[in-house]
């Protein structure tokens, strides 16, 4: 099986301290790898360093078999690789629908003059973008809230739509850093729902993610994370059992 | 459909009662005793109205069939030469309505007010231009007026070389300029984040007059002087003042409908974007340097425009135009009408250029300190620091408008 997005030895220091090092990853499309651990164990570094908002200092991100280490997140973003964030940074002076079809910008022509006379080209893509920014509010649950700022949503749709604003970019690669934080089980168990949906549309996604029960529940894969370093890789039930795991979670036994 | 058909038919009633009196009434202005004298002239306002009237049944026709079947969209060959009235329909329903009235104005103001208008038209055009690196990207600027002022040169010294340069020549040329100019300034300093763009404009506008004030080329301190005859051809039957108010009010008109569009175009949203988040933009394939450069430069075209349109109101320069005051002046007028808000600044310019204008003509004013004007800053400052305190987002609040283009089905 031929990995979308992988890594070899990605590394990224901040002065002395070694944030992430010789992370290797893999996932294709339709998997679920999740990433957990125990808090400033690295992972939103991670997942900054694959998107390129950090820059790695050691190692290659992957993508379809192409280098893309070091570009800038709009050209990461380009290729496929959309992410949401662990603290919601929508627009939020914007309407749901706008902060969506903010994701379709790099697919649009961008010719200030069609734009000023409103060229047919234009208006046609305009309304398409209109209609697909419609049904993915529609896909994670927003279809209600469509021209509500996006700052008067409640929390757990905040997160659902930065989850509709990263499909909007057509990803291959969805990285989703714990889109479940802070939510009740009932609400938990939708966004379950949702991520299995997504992977259903052929994503690979890559999954931050704090509750257990979530993350057992869909991950194909898991990679516990402890100071910047892989600990344990494997499927959940391995995971589980990993007497390293159990350390690092819950403490050394005496 | 119907509402807005209904809207556009009564705003133009609602027009013809206001303005009905004033059609008789047309103001003299005697260049000989500067005295103003108020005429009867029956003739001239019945064909005035007449005309109006035929160009709002002909607008109301094309609305009517641009919305009762949408085959007859304005891609269809029989409007595509109507096509610049499409931005017509697009606006709130009393935009046509204060078209007629700013541009009817030409026909009744008396002299001081149509230079008044032409200044204040400026203004806000200045204040349109500000709005889109201050209030849509977010991005402080505090040199504006060089642009202003690189414009007005620019046309200046272009009449000097070029004898008998029209404006409507001119004005592509100026606008393309002064982007570039405004790209080249942007640059550097955008592709870092923070208010560095502030530093290096307020840096700029200072040595840029520095420079137009010691150069002989541009007349030094004394500036540039021109004859508004000969720039401005006057269209018959009206004045060159007139005419000049004219120009500067369809100026005001297009730039403003083209600012909205482009807000409400995927460019519009990526500038929004970029000022509501920068990371995220980035993150969601926004070419922040890019964006931020685009919208840098049209500012800074807009600007230039104005200088140019200043040149054929006054028809003199100096480099007092490129003052730091000048450049808080107009950012004052942004943050006082709303950040963002395109129709929030328009009033933000009125309110800051119309009331010292009329205070320095006030008795009561004059009998306080006859240096009024001396307090002008300070007014500004104080008016600044109270709306940060009480309303930030300004007169109007900028809110975004709902989707505008639909699938025609």
């Amino acid at each position: 099986m031929n990995p979308l997005l992988h890594t070899s030895k990605l590394g990224k220091t901040f002065g002395g301290l070694k944030a992430v090092q010789s992370i290797d990853l893999s996932v294709a499309s339709n998997q679920i790898l999740s990433i957990i651990g125990p808090n400033g164990a690295g992972k939103t570094t991670l997942f900054n360093c694959l998107s390129g908002i950090y820059k790695p200092d050691d190692g290659d991100v992957f993508f379809e078999g192409i280098n893309i280490t070091g570009l800038k997140p709009y050209q990461i973003c380009h290729l496929g690789i959309a992410r949401t964030f662990q603290n919601i940074r929508l627009f939020p002076g914007l309407s749901a629908l706008d902060n969506v079809m903010i994701g379709q910008f790099h697919r649009r022509r961008l010719h200030p003059l069609a734009m000023l006379f409103r060229s047919e080209n234009y208006c046609n893509e305009e309304a398409v973008g209109y209609e697909a920014a419609l049904e993915l509010l529609d896909f994670v649950g927003l279809a209600d809230v469509v021209h509500t700022g996006a700052r008067n949503l409640a929390y757990g749709l905040q997160r659902r739509l930065e989850i509709a604003r990263a499909l909007a970019t057509s990803p291959r690669v969805l990285l989703l850093d714990e889109p479940a934080a802070g939510m009740n089980p009932s609400e938990a168990e939708h966004m379950v729902d949702l991520i299995q949906r997504l992977r259903g549309r052929g994503l690979a996604i890559i999954l931050i993610e704090h509750h257990m029960k979530v993350v057992m529940q869909i991950s194909d894969h898991i990679m516990v994370l402890d100071h910047g370093e892989t600990i344990a890789t494997g499927t959940p039930e391995e995971v589980r059992n990993d007497p390293k795991v159990i350390a690092a979670y819950l403490g050394k036994e005496s | 459909m119907f509402t807005r058909l209904r809207n556009y038919i009564l705003a133009f009633l609602g027009l013809a009662f206001i303005t009905f009196p004033f059609l008789w009434l047309s103001l003299k202005y005697n260049y000989a005793t500067g005295n103003v004298a108020t005429v009867l002239n029956w003739a001239h306002g019945v064909k005035f109205f007449s005309n109006l009237t035929v160009a709002f049944a002909i607008v109301a026709i094309l609305m009517a069939l641009h919305y009762s079947n949408k085959k007859w969209n304005w891609s269809h060959p029989i409007f595509l030469t109507l096509r610049p009235l499409a931005p017509l329909v697009e606006q709130p329903w009393w935009t046509p309505f204060l078209m007629v009235v700013v541009l009817s104005a030409a026909f009744y103001l008396d002299h001081k007010s149509l230079g008044l208008g032409c200044m204040l038209g400026i203004y806000m055009i200045l204040a349109l231009g500000l709005n889109i690196t201050i209030g849509f990207t977010g991005l402080l600027v505090l040199g504006y007026a060089a642009f202003y002022a690189f414009g007005a040169y620019l046309f200046a010294l272009a009449q000097q070389y070029i004898p008998g340069l029209q404006w409507w020549v001119a004005f592509p040329f100026i606008f393309v300029l002064g982007s570039a100019l405004g790209w080249i300034i942007g640059l550097p300093c955008l592709r870092l984040r923070g208010d560095y763009l502030a530093i290096v404009t307020l840096g700029f506008a200072e040595s840029f007059k520095e420079l137009i004030g010691n150069l002989n080329l541009t007349g030094s301190d004394i500036g540039l002087s021109l004859s508004a005859r000969s720039m401005v051809k006057a269209i018959p039957g009206l004045t060159v003042l007139q005419t000049t108010y004219i120009i500067v009010a369809v100026f005001l008109f297009v730039i403003l409908f083209a600012i909205r569009r482009l807000y409400l175009s995927p460019i519009g949203r990526a500038w929004v974007a970029i000022r509501e988040d920068e990371v995220a933009a980035n993150s969601m394939g926004i070419d922040v340097v890019r964006m931020k450069l685009l919208a840098f430069a049209i500012s800074a075209g807009i600007g230039a425009v104005a200088g140019m349109l200043f040149i054929l109101y006054s028809s003199y320069i100096n480099p007092a135009t490129a003052a730091f005051e000048q450049s808080v002046i107009i950012l004052a007028m942004v943050v006082l009408g709303g950040l963002g808000s395109i129709y929030g600044v328009m009033i933000g310019a009125a309110l800051l250029y119309l009331i010292p204008e009329f205070l320095r003509d006030s008795q009561l004013i004059q009998d306080f300190s006859p240096n009024f004007s001396d307090y002008r800053l300070l007014i500004f400052g104080a008016i600044m620091v109270a709306m940060m305190l009480l309303r930030p987002q300004g007169l109007l609040g900028s809110h975004r408008h709902k989707h505008e283009i639909k699938r025609d089905t």
